[in-house]
């Protein structure tokens, strides 16, 4: 059955995974600590959406729509948008194993987000979500840097990576440990594993908007993303112009991990986990993969915050522990798969 | 197609690659390009498909140059088999061929008929049509040079570049390659290490020694034994075969 033969059997795959986010989407509104009625919560949703004017406990419609609803969506843009950079950065790098957590850009965008929220750089000049961007974008001009010159093997920019990982943690801790208090630290440790606690609905469209953008235009190179498959020089013998195409989906992953950096933190191994999974259902070509891999990223990320939510009662585990616990193994196994296959 | 490097140099880390080389190649003809490893074969080829750009001197397609062409015209007009290229991507040697699709189509155009009969005129002319539901890591080495000379047919080129298209196939897989490439109506440079394979099937030699051209011509005029003292060091008696009629070198050690 995998990946489909016909364009029939794949229309209908993409709108299984369609229909299965709105139902988790509808799920994860329905589950929490207050317990509301699931009718109650078809009831806000569709109040929400304008298209039902059924009057309601607002307290409760506010509960499903503003908090939880709000959750979800952020829930799923972030984990398309995750997993869309790490399908690009697979694709453009010829590594299996990149992902912006693996290459240390989350972790490039956190110290950026931590330094503007902490230290006021920029004097106010630049946003939270400006200073995740320019973090990621060091972030990635180090881990460049380090593993251009030779051939690039896929344990060097791994290890490049790493590299660049622990140094904008250690930045990063060491802007918390000094300048931020007691209170302020809890809450950004716990944001940097990953959060979606306290999203709000600007929130949401400032992700809608950057996941949106940056899956049109990552769609525009797909099949030029099908001709890295041997190579950057057997790239540009199909017509392709490398170093353009680089810069520009380079800077879109920076720019889409910041975002999504900034709002829910660094999530982690999405990005792994999520291409390898759709690239086995669907094939390599990017065409389908790129839509796939958002979908089932959307789908992994909503599931694992409903997870992170219900596994243990009355507590809410950051949703960068959920991912990666599931991710960690899937690291190690594709790992093991590429030691063997070189 | 005509494809003409003038005065060709590429200089890389204070070190000449390639030294001023000239070398042409007119329609439906083939050049084998050979010397000794780092003689800078491989460089020249990367230099006329345009993928570096030359220190010094110009590649001219049909007398135009090509750096005045944008990345895709010459990926429509030069197609390249690289060495040992790989991939961890699990492609069908269909899909692979189908890449060679890529420089003749919008990024957002569909399939045409005409991709259709190029690639499935390239996976006969490859030999590959019982092969296109392979997947391209259960393939042999002769399999795989296949699949990319047929990618590199997909491109509909007027010229084919091939960099050591050979290596490391068995004698039938390296006749088979080069019978395949040789009935193709493209100009082609190979770069090739068996002299007697180049002598076999190519109109004219090229020999690079330390980036420079030192000999070229038809190849029993190229092929003598002061030459192939001269670069590889090696000696040799040169004959004409009995039975192909094309010079033959033996070595003597």
């Amino acid at each position: 059955m995998f990946p489909p033969k016909s364009a029939l059997t794949l229309w209908a795959i993409f709108l299984a995974a369609s229909l299965l986010l709105g139902v988790n989407i509808v799920l994860a509104a329905s589950i929490g600590e207050m317990r509301i009625p699931f009718v109650i919560t078809l009831q806000s949703i569709a109040h929400g959406l304008g298209v039902s004017d059924v009057s309601l406990d607002p307290i409760q419609q506010g509960i499903i729509w503003q908090y939880r609803m709000s959750r979800a969506l952020i829930a799923a843009f972030s984990g398309a948008g995750l997993a869309l950079c790490g399908v690009v950065l697979q694709a453009l790098l010829r590594n299996a194993l990149a992902e912006p957590y693996v290459l240390g850009v989350s972790a490039g965008a956190s110290t950026g987000a931590v330094s503007v929220m902490l230290v006021g750089v920029g004097g106010g000049a630049i946003g939270v979500s400006a200073g995740a961007f320019l973090g990621a974008l060091m972030a990635f001009a180090i881990v460049m840097f380090l593993a251009s010159g030779v051939r690039r093997g896929v344990t060097r920019v791994i290890l490049a990576g790493v590299a660049a990982a622990q140094l904008f943690n250690a930045i990063t801790a060491w802007l918390v440990s000094t300048s931020a208090n007691a209170e302020q630290s809890r809450s950004i440790m716990f944001w940097l594993l990953g959060s979606l606690g306290g999203v709000r609905w600007s929130d949401v469209e400032l992700a809608a908007v950057v996941v949106s953008v940056g899956f049109v235009l990552c769609f525009y190179f797909a099949r030029t993303m099908d001709a890295f498959a041997f190579g950057e020089d057997a790239a540009a013998s199909l017509g392709v112009s490398v170093r353009g195409v680089r810069a520009v989906l380079l800077i879109l992953t920076a720019l889409i991990t910041a975002t999504l950096v900034s709002i829910v933190g660094a999530v982690g191994f999405v990005g792994l986990v999520i291409p390898h999974a759709a690239r086995f259902l669907i094939g390599p070509g990017h065409v389908r993969l790129l839509p796939a891999t958002a979908l089932i990223g959307a789908n992994f990320m909503v599931l694992s915050d409903i997870v992170s939510r219900v596994i243990v009662a009355q507590q809410t585990l950051p949703i960068g522990v959920v991912t990666a616990l599931f991710g960690a193994p899937a690291f190690a196994l594709i790992l093991y798969r590429v030691r063997t296959e070189e | 197609m005509n494809i003409e490097g003038r005065e060709l140099s590429w200089t890389r880390q204070h070190q000449r690659i390639v030294d001023g080389v000239t070398l042409a190649v007119g329609p439906g003809e083939t050049l084998g390009l050979i010397g000794p490893n780092g003689s800078g074969k491989s460089s020249l080829l990367h230099l006329m498909a345009g993928l570096r750009r030359p220190s010094g001197g110009r590649v001219y397609l049909d007398h135009e140059p090509i750096d005045g062409l944008s990345r895709r015209q010459v990926a429509q007009k030069v197609a390249l088999v690289a060495q040992h290229s790989t991939t961890d991507a699990d492609l069908r040697v269909e899909e692979v061929v189908r890449l060679g699709r890529i420089p003749h189509r919008g990024p957002l155009q569909g399939w045409t008929r005409s991709d259709v009969e190029h690639v499935e005129q390239a996976l006969v002319q490859a030999g590959l049509v019982v092969l296109r539901h392979r997947r391209w890591h259960t393939l042999s080495g002769g399999e795989r040079q296949r699949t990319q000379l047929a990618r590199a047919m997909a491109q509909q080129p007027g010229v084919l570049l091939l960099d050591e298209p050979t290596n490391h196939l068995d004698i039938q897989h390296q006749l088979d390659l080069l019978t395949r490439v040789r009935a193709l109506a493209t100009s082609n440079i190979i770069a090739l290490h068996d002299l007697n394979l180049a002598a076999m099937f190519c109109d004219r030699l090229v020999v690079l020694s330390e980036g420079q051209l030192v000999a070229q011509g038809a190849p029993e005029d190229v092929l003598t034994p002061a030459l192939i003292w001269r670069i590889y060091g090696v000696d040799a008696a040169v004959e004409r075969s009995p039975h192909h009629g094309k010079a033959q070198v033996h070595y003597l050690v």
